[in-house]
């Protein structure tokens, strides 16, 4: 059951928030766990979840978003950070209730091996609340289209780090629109070659970005659906 | 003066004729000889074939060797998988994580054919061109080739939790580099181009970079028998130069796309060469006028500093560039040179 917190209650969240933030910035894993435990301890899993890990992985996302002063290993330790909550979240008899989001489908582009983006959009996905179907390196575009069909998801997630597999993404949007699917599955794209070139988002038929993998959960919610699921 | 001799006098801060250009054109000899990737990366003769002719149509002062560095992850058995327009990838590394160091089986650089693919494709190179024009191998660093043994998610993770056994690792690693190094020496290198990606800020913290990365690049690089120029590998160098500036035997650095040359030039020294930085593999979505007003800066820079060359930053020129834009860099610096004198 998600506890609504008083005056006094958030002003103590507040600074908890603050002091995760730090840690996660400094790679302090363990502390960083710690801080979230002690908080469960008084308020639960879920809370913990809905409270701090989750208005604090969005933080660190803008964060990592508009300065390049973030390395990737921060990104990878915030992502173990929220892995182990989620595992200890997921052990929490009062986490049954937690919103399920999605569900999505992610995987590498077809030739596509370079693996750390997509597992950081899985981990981050999945701290945020996400259903996610990994479908991990080389995928088709079949692949993606009958998974998402399967699992009736209105989401599809394809990484790419380099410009030449990132155009094979392109074959997923023609197979989308030639079955008919335009309307009911989304392309979410990512990887490093969009963020030095933005407008290949259009070209390879996307609809829709973000610099990192802790803002992917944000560009779901943007992309999800108002109409039926497929 | 011909390219050697202009590249020479770059490097020890001498008068040139006009600035050098070096331009990572490693690739793009293949798509000049039309050759098929599997057999540009594993045939010598196909690949200094393709230096040629890239030097025949785009002039530039420094060949470079190849620069598939995913082979040498195949060298010690990691899966590669081969591409239609890029250098081949690693598919499958050969250690599932660090802990399997000990079974590492490190190649023989006298002997592996896939190592000596490289040497004897400098070889080939340096037997056509003679003193003619500068030769620059490409090679890992000791705190990059676990990338291709074990993929980047698990030399992270590495790196980040198991310190003392990442560092087993790169122990165990580090004659085989020294070696391969000095092999491409021997084969007529003039210098070896080396990238730093875990030793850059947008892969490592600071912290971690001076104490994890800093430590074994200065074991490893010393003993060498030549110069090394350390590479940005995609990423910014800028932040984090004056970690690298006092490493044995490193002559200078090539840029990431978009730094100040100016301010890395104050904070590289007066002794070091810079190289840099046209945008390398996004060149061909470049117009030609962006190119030349981005090589006119530069020039202005490298006319009061003979110790920075016009080259390209990232990995390789793309596959699809035009050669128009290509050879647009040796043009500007002609014309440069020519509107100067």
């Amino acid at each position: 059951m998600v506890q609504h917190q008083s005056k006094s209650a958030s002003a103590g969240t507040k600074d908890i928030k603050q002091r995760l933030f730090l840690q996660m910035i400094r790679s302090e894993k363990d502390d960083a766990i710690e801080t979230v435990a002690q908080y469960a301890v008084r308020h639960g899993y879920e809370n913990a979840v809905i409270n701090l890990l989750d208005p604090v992985l969005r933080q660190f996302g803008q964060v990592w978003a508009s300065q390049e002063n973030v390395s990737l290993a921060q990104g990878y330790v915030a992502s173990r950070i929220a892995e182990e909550i989620m595992l200890r979240a997921s052990r929490d008899q009062q986490t049954a209730d937690l919103n399920i989001k999605g569900p999505v489908v992610i995987g590498n582009a077809e030739d596509d091996y370079h693996a750390l983006g997509r597992k950081l959009v899985v981990i981050f996905l999945r701290a945020r609340g996400w259903q996610v179907y990994d479908m991990g390196n080389d995928v088709l575009p079949e692949v993606f289209v009958e998974k998402a069909l399967e699992v009736h998801a209105p989401i599809i997630g394809v990484s790419a780090m380099m410009m030449t597999t990132a155009l094979h993404i392109r074959k997923v949007r023609e197979l989308i629109d030639d079955r008919g699917l335009t309307d009911k599955i989304k392309l979410a794209v990512g990887g490093a070659v969009f963020n030095f070139r933005p407008e290949l988002v259009g070209e390879v038929g996307g609809d829709g970005t973000v610099r990192n993998a802790l803002s992917v959960p944000d560009l779901m919610n943007s992309l999800w659906p108002s109409v039926v699921l497929v | 003066m011909n390219s050697m001799e202009r590249v020479s006098a770059s490097i020890r801060g001498q008068k040139r004729d006009r600035c050098a250009v070096g331009p990572l054109l490693s690739l793009y000899g293949a798509r000049l000889t039309g050759c098929v990737l599997e057999k540009y990366y594993t045939q010598a003769n196909a690949y200094a074939l393709g230096q040629a002719m890239v030097r025949e149509l785009c002039r530039p002062d420094i060949l470079f060797g190849p620069f598939a560095l995913a082979l040498e992850g195949a060298a010690f058995g990691s899966k590669i998988q081969w591409m239609e327009k890029c250098p081949p990838n690693i598919k499958r590394p050969v250690l599932a994580s660090v802990h399997e160091w000990k079974n590492l089986k490190i190649p023989d650089p006298d002997s592996d054919p896939i190592l000596q693919y490289g040497y004897q494709s400098v070889q080939k190179m340096r037997a056509m061109h003679g003193q003619e024009i500068a030769i620059a191998a490409i090679a890992l660093n000791v705190i990059d080739l676990p990338v291709m043994l074990l993929g980047i998610h698990e030399w992270l993770e590495a790196v980040l939790f198991y310190e003392e056994e990442a560092n087993q690792l790169m122990q165990k690693l580090l004659p085989y580099t020294r070696l391969r190094i000095n092999k491409y020496f021997e084969s007529g290198a003039d210098a070896v181009i080396m990238p730093c990606a875990f030793a850059n800020p947008s892969i490592l913290t600071r912290e971690l970079v001076i104490r994890v990365s800093l430590p074994v690049m200065e074991e490893s690089l010393q003993a060498l028998n030549g110069i090394l120029i350390l590479h940005s590998a995609g990423a910014p160098m800028l932040p984090f130069i004056d970690l690298y500036r006092n490493l044995p035997n490193v002559a200078g650095f090539v840029l990431n796309s978009g730094e100040d040359m100016a301010e890395a030039r104050k904070r590289a020294g007066t002794e070091k060469l810079l190289i840099g930085n046209i945008e390398g593999p996004l060149l061909q979505y470049q117009t030609e006028a962006l190119i030349a007003g981005e090589c006119t800066k530069l020039l202005s820079l490298a006319e009061a500093d003979s110790r920075m060359i016009l080259g390209t930053a990232g990995a390789d020129i793309g596959y699809e560039t035009s050669l128009d834009k290509i050879q647009l860099l040796h043009q500007c610096c002609q014309s440069f040179s020519q509107d100067q004198a």
